[in-house]
């Protein structure tokens, strides 16, 4: 291709991409692919969100040079959205960490990996109970696996909890109340068939956009789909919405009983459905705490929803009644089907649990499940939230496999699946994120017992709330020690005793779990830069240097090394050794050690090889007669999920109640713990935009992505910037209890805040709006609630950068 | 070479006024339009000069916002962190 060919080419790529997304606006899109000789090219899950689009590597002489969508990926059928086509240039930003550093006389100092895998091993040995370790959903599902039995296994501790915590766990705590096993039902396809789709305060426009656009795109070929947008403010999703319906914070779970109650009052809920498939579950007020609750009858269900009318609804959320009785009416016709969508809108919130509950009760009332278009879908903002987490157990409570640290049965299936010595595993469940940060930022005379925090993979320096609290009171505590694996320096970097360099999505084997339940995998195509190594096999490391310096726990039953792989001949393989870490493949041996834990809730994998061949699987994967996977779509749907009984139609066998049946919850509405007053009027609430995934220590490494949003701002209504007498790109002062933040404000940008509301995205280190957030968390899922906490507005009289 | 392709999505009132700015300008090439998002491709010597539009588009009275959709990279590029 001549020079003038390929910029021609180039630039038609260009104006297509763009004419795509001003035209649907959806955010996705597909490119064609500029193919040149000599560039490889192999499958790989995107890096960045719980999406799971699949993109295809395009690497030439050891490095990634092009990324194309992957037509094959049933997930995004080759569309991707702006982070999706720039996820290559991540592993080239200039600040790559390359070797360990060690802070020595306040300075980060480079060291080697003997002593750096050394100075970890003997923080654990300084006290292994005080030893803790944060992981996340970015984590691969082997690294998961690694980091789960190293601490659990290895330290008898459960001191492992992740981001995740952050950011689903109501969604995890919603699916276990309602069905006794977590996540949904249903699958993406729900999108291709539904004829309403709800947005629960979920802007998929921006978050998810590739499945937003499977809506959306339904659209330009002549179908019908409704789509409902519930929100606290305007969103690029509500451009695309039927009907907006904008809603007063916190008051959410009022909505959703006032839909209930019209179900039940007007005699339109699915009593068949009710009658065969569910039953009706309260809190107990004597025990506020436990999350079974105790049961109630139809009569007791009804009589506590009937103050929800659609007029005490209206008072509460600002809902016009007459449109909570249209939702209700929605709900009660049989012959369409309903898809709800939520993801951190509904749980980062102090009831997150609750209104989890009550949107799947809503579709289980009104028979709105099972069948394909008709189900309630949460979505993660991580790409392995479900696999890594969810699934493999890196919680503080869980174990592989829907299993739970605190049941004896289950920590017996561990220990025989690990190998271990009976009663290894610790009965007890560690710290949940907000607790273990608090526990590690108190001083240890003061009760702070956690010593030593091991981070890999993510970056709670900027994304925990409350940061003073959180994560800056780690700052002069000499006897507490951080440690940090990461691709590049971040706000977590910044207060890091030991950081240690890592490997970077194709710069090693992966394997991610979707939003989908869909599980995925890749192969290394790179190489890492300098130094860094993957994540896993630093975890293997340090285990290897404790069974070399005695450490009990780091033998298996037989007494051998914990994590002893061997090769195809049986030979062992001192896979702790770097130069020997891909003389075999780590990824398969941790996953078929950890598949055999998928059986106990039906959530079967299939081998390592068969995600190896294809664009991913849904668990359950069943084997067929004929030696094929078989993938479910529809779990608890006797049509697709062959563990439902014959002629049950439909059967949660995972059920709480051990009778096939799901729970329908009463949860009631309840004041926020912090809401506007006369100091700080005003709601605060936080999220992400289209160009930056989370933190934005990938993101921002981008020059595209980074140009196109440079900076954090607060999104403010026109009333409230007239009334403060700022304009765009003027500076304010946002200040809550906890913090006070300056930054530009943005009137009438992507979003609009209703007046009373701001908004500030949390993707920029430099403006770290999390120091201002609350701590208050859910009393299930010990999830924070990022969405609500109040704030007062200063206008700053020295003006800043425009955006 | 730099290229990018741009969505600028305006103001219902300046569309007119944004539009002649960008034709005006032989660096930018304009896609058919869908109400106030107008597509375009910017094509510069390099990546500074690609800021610098950027920078000129995002301050065009009117413009509400420039959004991404695709950027050539050319391999053995570096990024500083922004
Ligand atoms: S960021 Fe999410 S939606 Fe965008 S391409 Fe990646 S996985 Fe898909």
């Amino acid at each position: 291709m001549t020079t003038v060919d390929r910029r021609e080419f180039i630039k038609s790529a260009a104006m297509s991409a763009a004419v795509a997304a001003a035209a649907g606006s959806t955010r996705a899109f597909a490119l064609p692919v500029l193919t040149a000789p000599g560039v490889q090219w192999n499958k790989a899950p995107c890096r960045f969100c719980g999406t799971g689009c699949h993109v295809l590597v395009g690497v030439e002489d050891g490095r990634v040079v092009g990324i194309q969508g992957d037509l094959k990926a049933d997930v995004n059928k080759g569309l991707l959205c702006v982070k999706g086509y720039h996820v290559g240039q991540i592993l080239y930003g200039k600040d790559r960490l390359t070797t360990p550093l060690l802070r020595k006389d306040g300075r980060l100092v480079p060291i080697s990996w003997e002593e750096a895998i050394d100075t970890v091993a003997r923080r654990v040995l300084k006290d292994p109970k005080g030893f803790a370790m944060y992981g996340s959903g970015q984590w691969t599902i082997p690294e998961g696996c690694a980091g789960n039995k190293f601490m659990k296994g290895g330290l008898s501790s459960n001191h492992l909890d992740g981001n995740p915590r952050l950011c689903m766990s109501s969604a995890v705590t919603g699916f276990l109340s309602t069905y006794g096993v977590d996540e949904p039902a249903g699958v993406y396809d729900d999108l291709d068939q539904c004829d309403v789709a709800i947005m629960w305060g979920n802007n998929m426009a921006e978050m998810h956009p590739v499945v937003f656009s499977r809506i959306v795109d339904r659209r330009s070929r002549g179908e019908k789909v409704t789509i409902i947008d519930f929100g606290t403010r305007r969103t690029r999703t509500t451009d695309h919405a039927d009907e907006f319906l904008l809603f007063k914070p916190n008051s959410d779970l009022a909505i959703a009983n006032g839909i209930a109650h019209l179900l039940v009052q007007n005699n339109a809920y699915d009593k068949d459905f009710v009658a065969r498939h569910c039953n009706f579950r309260q809190l107990d007020p004597e025990k506020p705490d436990a999350m079974q609750g105790k049961p109630m009858t139809f009569d007791e269900y009804a009589a506590a929803l009937a103050e929800y009318t659609p007029e005490r609804v209206e008072q509460i959320s600002g809902v016009p009644a007459d449109k909570i009785r249209l939702l209700a009416a929605l709900f009660a016709r049989r012959d369409i089907r309903i898809t709800s969508l939520w993801c951190m809108g509904m749980n980062q919130h102090t009831r997150g649990t609750a209104i989890n509950c009550l949107v799947h009760g809503i579709h289980l009332l009104s028979g709105h499940f099972g069948k394909p278009g008709d189900a309630p879908t949460s979505l993660t903002g991580q790409p392995s939230a479900c696999g890594t987490v969810r699934e493999v157990g890196t919680l503080c409570h869980l174990l592989p496999g829907g299993r739970l640290v605190a049941n004896e049965d289950h920590r017996k299936h561990a220990e025989g699946f690990w190998n271990l010595p009976e009663g290894r595993i610790n009965p007890k469940p560690g710290y949940h994120t907000v607790l273990l940060f608090e526990k590690f930022c108190t001083p240890t005379d003061k009760g702070g017992d956690i010593h030593t925090l091991w981070v890999q993979v993510t970056n709670p320096g900027q994304s925990l709330p409350n940061l003073h609290k959180l994560f800056k009171a780690k700052k002069g505590l000499e006897d507490k020690f951080l440690i940090v694996s990461d691709v590049y320096p971040t706000a977590t970097t910044e207060l890091a005793d030991l950081v240690l360099p890592s490997a970077l999505w194709v710069e090693k084997n992966g394997m991610y779990g979707n939003s989908e339940r869909r599980t995925q995998q890749w192969f290394k195509m790179v190489d890492p830069p300098g130094q860094a190594r993957d994540d896993c096999w630093q975890t293997i490391a340090v285990a290897r240097r404790l069974f070399d310096l005695g450490f009990e726990g780091m033998k298996n039953k037989d007494a051998e090394f914990l994590f002893t792989f061997k090769d195809k001949g049986g030979k062992p393989v001192p896979v702790w050794d770097w130069n020997h870490y891909y003389d075999i493949n780590v990824d398969e041996a941790f996953f078929e050690e950890y598949r055999p834990f998928s059986k106990l809730k039906q959530k079967d994998l299939a081998p390592y090889a068969e995600y190896a061949r294809t664009r991913g699987l849904r668990w359950p994967v069943v084997q067929q007669p004929d030696g094929s996977w078989r993938e479910t779509r529809w779990r608890f749907s006797e049509f697709d999920d062959p563990y439902v009984k014959k002629g049950a139609g439909t059967q949660f066998y995972n059920s709480v109640t051990k009778d096939d049946k799901a729970l329908v919850w009463f949860r009631p509405w309840e004041p926020p713990p912090e809401g506007p007053d006369a100091d700080y009027p005003y709601w605060l609430c936080t999220g992400r935009v289209l160009e930056h995934w989370h933190t934005g220590s990938m993101t921002r490494r981008v020059p595209q992505l980074h140009r196109a949003m440079p900076a954090a701002y607060v999104e403010i209504s026109s009333t409230d910037a007239a009334r403060l007498g700022v304009r765009s790109g003027e500076r304010v002062a946002l200040v809550s209890r906890r913090g006070r933040l300056e930054l530009p404000c943005w009137i009438g940008g992507r979003g609009d805040c209703p007046e009373g509301t701001v908004f500030v995205p949390f993707f920029d280190e430099s403006l770290l709006i999390n120091e201002l957030t609350l701590d208050a968390h859910d009393p299930f899922s010990k999830q924070p609630d990022y969405k609500k906490c109040a704030v007062r507005v200063e206008r700053v009289v020295t003006t800043g950068a425009a955006r | 070479m730099a290229i990018s392709g741009l969505v600028v999505t305006m103001d219902d009132a300046g569309v007119a006024s944004v539009l002649a700015a960008l034709r005006a300008d032989p660096r930018i090439t304009l896609g058919p339009p869908a109400g106030v998002r107008q597509p375009v491709v910017i094509e510069t010597a390099g990546p500074a000069e690609d800021d610098a539009v950027w920078a000129w588009l995002r301050s065009i009275p009117g413009v509400r916002f420039v959004d991404v959709a695709y950027v050539h990279f050319d391999q053995g590029e570096e990024h500083d962190h922004g």
